[in-house]
């Protein structure tokens, strides 16, 4: 039986030999958690590759990495960062429901200093507006992209069929295409989300920039002509004259890839970030911007999401630095070559091996005059009316103009809340 | 050693060891996990639904107002009306296919273990698996379903199941009854094998059917076991979340939402956790209200009310 003294010394005792291995373990490597949503097989093997050559370049960081799909993050990375138990590095979307929610939250490390310091001072300026939350920015927006229609080339070269100049162009080949059998556009909504990308797709050629701005950026109403005839055009019209998939909502994006792709489907339209699904079909794939009325096009561009710094990381240092790395142009090959990933800089791609579609779409997007991607600018609210109520249209349960007013009351519930 | 002291040392040794003492020692640290994981959880999500909290930044109080917005919320009626059509139809459909089964089974038919395997197996595959599937037969590009209506003449039928607002809810209860049929037939089968053959021997000699033997005599022998499983399927028909998220995600506009797949949205991606805490709330008062209402209509039942 010790005494109640013999306990203190003995603590004491311990304290006093375990302090300096305390010490040690802080001097030793720093361990970065890193969380992000490359977990597919060919972006995740690429992230492990410029995770390993940066660990070589920095041997006292060595990153702990948790790749998961982007609907795993979304309902565990609020709570895990307010709790103190989530990453350093996160991989997050950069929308107002999302990144600019953990800001609000206090969740995010500011990154003007970095900025200021020029460790990003290569990237697009206009690519810092996208996580740029009040008046600090907090993180670097990633995957640079649009939206196009991918063709079969083979089926129009057969059908003697050209990339559309106008939209009544467009309609005509969709119509020479279902008259030869095939489903003229897969489109498939059983997700809700693809929906997003097709109003993008025809509001902008609609209703042209400075009114996307204004809808997008300046709080004018979407209860607007311009809007429900976007609608119209695409999720009635195109849906009544048998153009899409039948039973679109019935059918999952995966499987409108899959129709296409098995050259049941004469075209596609999507993001540039299906060009590594698509490049797998077994004939020609061509691309071109889905046309206004008028000819030409203003096709919407977008970020995916983009990296940012938790508030409560112990290291800030070794989170920017990894950061840096990231963006650095010398890895562009990485990003672009095994990711299929369009890095948000100038790069000189002529010396990678890259799919001929990658190519155009590098071309493309800093060669065209660019719209805005819906839904990565707008609120939750917002983007689940755009969900629902445009499979309500598809279905006949609701007529464009009262999606329009949907959406208007969706923003106008979102701003209040 | 004095005469006192064997009864000292009895007395001690009583004391020392307690039965009950000790069960409760047993016990605490079943009832520490649940107090950790359970009822703290549940208290602090009564508190969260009075609150407008989006998850990220700290909840504020926010009185009865999710409350009142929950009750002339047109969507969450919406939702509470497809789970009353899930509980109905979720509940007869596999306890009266799955008596039917077991009964069957019971009767000694050839191969019943091997049929009781068969029938069991969907309770052993991973919910996602079984949804994901079904989700391939429901398809109406390349789905069985609706090829095997086409080459049977009954083309007119083939749709877009799970993309069809009239058909997805049901489409989507089809493949959950499928998977919990199993369980129904296991249990039950387990219990007909406590039934009183003699009493069915003798009703068969009074010249009793088989229907009049299954209501007077079986049913009544098994009724706890089937109470449970009512139960039990009410409940779980109340909380549906997995096999509607993964099919339908709650669509085609809403067609097939439940209140489970309602509250997480509303929770996680438009970051309305007090609201979705609040509607998860009601659905849990209820769920507790029909399982009530359940065990008191079967006491009723057996003392003859």
């Amino acid at each position: 039986m010790i005494s109640r003294r013999q306990f203190a010394m003995g603590a004491l005792a311990t304290t006093a030999i375990g302090l300096p291995a305390l010490s040690r373990a802080q001097d030793g490597p720093v361990t970065l958690r890193v969380w992000d949503s490359f977990a597919d097989e060919g972006v995740d093997a690429g992230m492990r590759a410029l995770i390993a050559t940066f660990e070589a370049q920095n041997p006292g960081i060595k990153i702990q990495r948790d790749a998961q799909t982007t609907d795993s993050l979304r309902p565990i990375m609020q709570t895990a960062l307010a709790s103190g138990t989530g990453p350093d590095v996160l991989y997050y979307d950069t929308g107002p429901g999302y990144g600019k929610v953990l800001a609000d939250a206090g969740l995010l490390l500011p990154l003007d200093d970095a900025y200021a310091a020029g460790v990003f001072s290569h990237v697009y300026d206009w690519t810092r507006a996208r996580t740029t939350y009040g008046s600090k920015t907090y993180g670097v927006a990633n995957e640079l992209e649009t939206y196009w229609a991918f063709y079969n080339a083979d089926l129009f070269k057969q059908l003697g069929l050209a990339a559309p100049n106008t939209y009544a162009e467009f309609l005509n080949v969709c119509a020479t295409v279902k008259a030869a059998g095939v489903v003229p556009v897969a489109f498939a909504d059983q997700g809700g989300w693809p929906a997003y990308h097709l109003f993008s797709v025809y509001l902008n050629n609609v209703a042209g920039k400075a009114k996307m701005e204004s809808l997008l950026l300046e709080g004018a109403s979407w209860d607007d002509p311009d809007v429900a005839e976007a609608i119209k055009l695409f999720f009635v019209d195109m849906n009544q004259a048998g153009y899409l998939i039948p039973d679109a909502s019935a059918v999952s994006y995966d499987d409108a890839i899959a129709l296409f792709t098995g050259g049941q489907a004469g075209m596609h339209i999507s993001g540039t970030w299906a060009i590594g699904d698509v490049a797998k079909a077994p004939f020609q794939v061509g691309w071109f911007f889905v046309p206004k009325a008028d000819g030409g096009a203003l096709p919407p561009a977008g970020l995916g999401s983009g990296y940012f710094v938790s508030s409560k990381t112990a290291n800030k240092d070794a989170a920017i630095k990894f950061l840096s790395f990231l963006f650095d142009p010398a890895n562009a090959k990485v990003w672009m070559e095994q990711m299929g990933i369009l890095p948000p800089y100038k790069v000189d791609a002529s010396a990678f091996a890259l799919p001929g579609l990658f190519n155009d779409a590098v071309q493309a997007v800093s060669g065209q005059e660019m719209g805005y991607n819906i839904d990565v600018l707008t609120p939750d609210k917002f983007n689940n009316a755009m969900n629902e109520g445009f499979q309500a249209v598809l279905l006949g349960q609701k007529t464009p103009e009262q999606q329009a007013k949907d959406l208007q009351a969706a923003m106008v519930a979102s701003r209040a809340s | 050693m004095s005469a006192t002291q064997p009864m000292v040392m009895r007395a001690r040794e009583a004391r020392s060891f307690d039965p009950n003492r000790a069960g409760k020692y047993f016990v605490l640290p079943a009832l520490l996990l649940y107090g950790c994981f359970f009822v703290y959880p549940f208290l602090s999500s009564i508190y969260l639904s009075f609150t407008q909290w989006n998850g990220a930044a700290a909840p504020v109080f926010n009185g009865l107002d999710n409350y009142i917005r929950l009750f002339g919320d047109a969507r969450m009626w919406g939702a509470l009306k497809n789970n009353l059509i899930w509980v109905v139809l979720g509940t007869i459909t596999p306890i009266v296919i799955g008596l039917f089964l077991s009964v069957l089974l019971w009767s000694g038919a050839v191969g019943s273990l091997l049929f009781r395997i068969v029938y069991f197996l969907p309770l052993v595959v991973s919910p996602v698996v079984v949804s994901v599937t079904w989700g391939w037969i429901y398809n109406p590009l390349f789905g069985i379903l609706n090829r095997f209506l086409k080459m049977t003449g009954l083309g007119s039928l083939a749709t877009g199941w799970l993309g069809n607002p009239s058909t997805a809810l049901y489409a989507v209860l089809v493949t959950a009854v499928w998977g919990y049929l199993g369980f129904c037939v296991v249990v039950f089968f387990s219990a007909l094998q406590k039934v009183d053959g003699e009493l069915l021997d003798a009703a068969t000699l009074d010249g009793a059917g088989p229907l009049a033997r299954f209501w007077h005599i079986v049913l009544p022998q098994i009724r706890p076991v089937l109470t449970m499983v009512i139960v039990y399927t009410v409940i779980g028909g109340f909380n549906v979340f997995d096999v509607i998220y993964i099919m339908t995600r709650g669509g085609p506009a809403g067609a097939s939402e439940v209140i489970a797949t309602y509250t997480y949205k509303a929770s996680f991606q438009q970051n309305e956790v007090g609201y979705g805490t609040a509607l998860s709330m009601v659905m849990t008062v209820i769920a507790l209200l029909a399982a009530i209402v359940t065990l008191r209509l079967r006491r009723d039942t057996e003392d003859g009310i």
